[in-house]
């Protein structure tokens, strides 16, 4: 279960993060190492699965005696992008080429931008034509719509973090985006646009009391 | 247990009510369900109770904030694990939930300094108009006035310094034909450094400085641009002299001092207590959850301040079934944020600043803005890269970029979300990259706001569902400050915008408890007597998009001038 959580979710971290050889020419050798390279698909099963405790009463009790507090919601993730991926195959909305006698998840033999079309659906078309049928579900919609944002977002904010840098020597995210790392100050200051503010007159202002105006009340 | 004034939430707003009333001899008691940093009372906040209150300033330590605010982006602000986070202060412990139907995220944080532990410090006043000539409003610009001044001077509130991307920044409205202002009152367009609460910089920082940007070597801001992760500089400071006057550093050892305060984290208030006098419905304590030890108990007092914010104050008095009424929980606002960044060649850069990058890592998170009364604002807003990458290239609705085409009188070249070989390409400039958020003037609606969840329930009862959508008239106005702000990038000399079409970020929020709607103009409930409004949920409206924590600040003032008034 986990090699599978991890492959699909490595098959989206290397969609929006991939590793990019042919940057090596353009802007350095520094800017070739990707999301797969650092392990980002663990940040991913970390921060999802982090994210929300069940409430489920005495199911609840149980499951923590067994010391599961939280919703899997990484394989939950990887399972609603395969079906995404499927969906997409279905509606015949791919671009690129499937490698069909591939043995990886659906998922993972899309092309990248097809997989970012995926995620989309994930978003968009497939959840909203469900919400239109099953009103009261909302909620839970909306806990896979924010998985869904997550999908997207968590991904860069793992990679640009430190994150990367606990696994290596230095930080290659960093190292691409010319950052130092946290500094405890800079000698940058070049004096002030506006030397101080001024108001306007308020003449007579005194303390309004409060119940000046009780008009209301 | 029994005290004069009990406060709901040490955030950005209870903590200036109370320092206030404790001022004038009250006792006020304050829970708040989040952890106490920087005090020794809690030396390990993140994995063990501690003491059980705190009323001493004594027990404040700028030694354990530099260990406990370390600035690295995923410890501190990871939304799941961040120190600064909305959920127990356990950390082997989850987020607490809340729900969102639609493509929206929401930024709370629990623990003492709430958000402004994250906020930027930017402190505009409300523009004139917003107050004055929205009927919303009970009170007149005049009556904030008096508490803005205080402010100003107890924080203190003054113009941003200029670094690197504020000099870019004012050269494009310059060339852009944009005034220039210099009043903490707006009532017309025009740009000018952002009002901020936070201490200014040390002089040694204009030239070639070699020391370690410490206390004592340096005092006030060292330009770390660590705002958004809680900036605890200059290090080595007692608490109350750190640069970004959060709650936590300004109002809260001011509150202390007086000996008249005490506060209680780790309190997670569940429930109201009322009971009926004569014909009314009186408050006369809270309820709360020990978020360690699980334990509940109460607090009874004279008058009860609700100051949880703006999702957990009708969070809680719904789940306290207090009286209903067709403007509880609802009128959310959120200044309908979106990002517009510039990408600029070095020799560009080179010629307005000497030197050939921005880097916008340099300086105050927030310190140069815009103003537009009618439409709202745009300030200069950088950030550490994750946070860059996230809110300017992935938090959006328009979409991967890869099937956005941007029709060609659009002052933008690309839109929405960017992945791939772009988005490491985008991300490798990003010291020639400048951010403009835009802050919109959105308006309250009644479909906007705050409601229980039917369906999910935690250890404080039903959950929230906060839903925003924004109406058509606020897109259109955001739609303009976006234009305004790619023609300022250009200006400025920008060879590439990017705009992000953001999706409903939820930092800035506000008006679901609003005065006038749902309270006398003294922020008293009108259903509740003794129960007052102390968070940004009482602002009737986003201020015309001024940032709110001044507004919600002077408000709290005044409210408790108001308890003191009537009850004590």
């Amino acid at each position: 279960m986990g090699g599978y959580r991890r492959a699909t979710l490595g098959a989206l971290v290397d969609a929006l993060l991939p590793r990019t050889p042919e940057l090596a020419a353009t802007l350095g050798p520094e800017h070739v190492t990707g999301g797969t390279d650092v392990g980002l698909a663990e940040y991913l099963v970390e921060a999802f699965d982090g994210y929300q405790e069940h409430h489920l009463g005495p199911l609840s009790t149980l499951l923590r005696r067994f010391g599961v507090r939280n919703y899997p919601y990484s394989l939950l993730v990887a399972l609603l992008l395969d079906v995404v991926a499927v969906e997409l195959l279905v509606r015949g909305d791919n671009e690129e080429s499937v490698e069909w006698w591939s043995l990886a998840t659906p998922f993972a033999r899309l092309g990248r931008t097809d997989r970012l079309r995926a995620i989309e659906l994930l978003e968009e078309g497939a959840l909203d034509s469900l919400a239109t049928r099953t009103e009261h579900r909302l909620p839970v919609l909306g806990t896979v719509r924010f998985l869904a944002l997550g999908a997207t977002t968590f991904p860069l904010l793992g990679y640009y973090s430190e994150w990367p840098g606990s696994t290596a020597v230095a930080n290659p995210a960093w190292q691409q985006v010319g950052y130092p790392g946290p500094q405890d100050g800079f000698a940058a200051h070049r004096g002030y646009e506006v030397e101080e503010f001024d108001e306007w007159d308020w003449d007579d202002i005194d303390r309004a009391g409060p119940d000046d105006r009780r008009e209301d009340s | 247990m029994k005290t004069e004034v009990l406060v709901v939430g040490a955030g950005a707003d209870g903590p200036a009510l109370a320092w206030r009333l404790a001022e004038q001899g009250v006792d006020v008691h304050i829970l708040e369900a989040g952890p106490f940093h920087g005090n020794e009372d809690y030396p390990a906040p993140h994995r063990s109770p501690g003491a059980r209150q705190t009323d001493s300033a004594d027990s404040l330590s700028g030694a354990l904030l530099d260990r406990q605010f370390t600035n690295q982006e995923d410890e501190m602000t990871s939304p799941t694990s961040g120190r600064l986070r909305w959920g127990p202060a356990d950390r082997e412990r989850a987020p607490w939930t809340r729900t969102m139907p639609a493509n929206a995220l929401v930024w709370q944080v629990a623990g003492v300094g709430g958000t402004s532990l994250v906020y930027l410090g930017n402190h505009p006043r409300a523009y004139p108009e917003s107050v004055t000539d929205d009927p919303r409003w009970p009170l007149d610009y005049t009556d904030l006035v008096p508490y803005y001044r205080e402010l100003e001077s107890l924080h203190p509130v003054g113009p941003a310094p200029t670094t690197p991307k504020e000099a870019v920044f004012y050269h494009g409205c310059r060339e852009a034909g944009y005034e220039r202002h210099a009043t903490l009152d707006v009532d017309s367009v025009g740009y000018r450094p952002m009002p901020n609460a936070i201490l200014p910089p040390d002089e040694q920082l204009r030239g070639e400085y070699d020391g370690d940007y410490r206390s004592p070597d340096v005092e006030g801001s060292t330009l770390a641009g660590q705002e958004l992760h809680g900036d605890p500089h200059p290090r080595g400071a007692p608490v109350e002299e750190r640069a970004k006057r959060s709650s936590l550093v300004s109002l809260v050892p001011e509150a202390l001092a007086t000996g008249n305060v005490t506060i209680q984290p780790n309190a997670f208030v569940t429930d109201v207590l009322t009971e009926r006098r004569g014909g009314d419905l009186v408050a006369t304590g809270v309820e709360y959850r020990d978020t360690w030890r699980g334990e509940r108990e109460r607090v009874h007092a004279d008058a009860v301040v609700l100051a949880a914010g703006a999702v957990e104050t009708p969070r809680l008095w719904l789940n306290a079934d207090l009286p209903e009424g067709p403007w509880v929980g609802r009128g959310l606002t959120t200044h309908w944020f979106d990002w517009v960044v510039g990408f600029f060649e070095a020799d560009v850069i080179e010629e307005i600043l000497g030197d050939d990058e921005i880097r916008p890592y340099v300086g105050q998170n927030g310190a140069a803005r815009l103003d537009y009364p009618g439409l709202g604002a745009l300030a200069v807003n950088a950030m550490p890269p994750a946070l860059t990458a996230a809110s300017s290239f992935s938090i959006s609705r328009a979409g991967f970029s890869v099937d956005n085409d941007v029709p060609a009188d659009r002052p933008w070249d690309t839109r929405g979300r960017v992945a791939g070989r772009r988005l490491k390409e985008m991300m490798a400039a990003y010291p020639r990259m400048l951010s403009v958020i835009v802050h919109t003037d959105d308006q309250p609606r009644r479909e906007n706001g705050v409601r229980l969840d039917p369906t999910v329930t935690d250890e404080h009862g039903p959950v929230p569902v906060v839903e925003w959508e924004p109406a058509p008239e606020d897109d259109r106005k955001r739609d303009r400050l976006a234009e305004i702000a790619a023609e300022i990038l250009h200006a400025a000399g920008a060879h590439h915008v990017h705009r992000t079409d953001q999706a409903p970020l939820l930092l800035h929020m506000h008006s679901t408890m609003a005065l006038g709607r749902v309270t006398d103009s003294a922020a008293e409930a009108r259903a509740v007597d003794r129960l007052f409004l102390a968070d940004h949920s009482v602002l009737p409206n986003g201020l015309g998009g001024a940032n709110p924590t001044h507004t919600g600040q002077a408000l709290a003032l005044r409210t408790a001038d108001s308890i003191a008034e009537r009850y004590l």
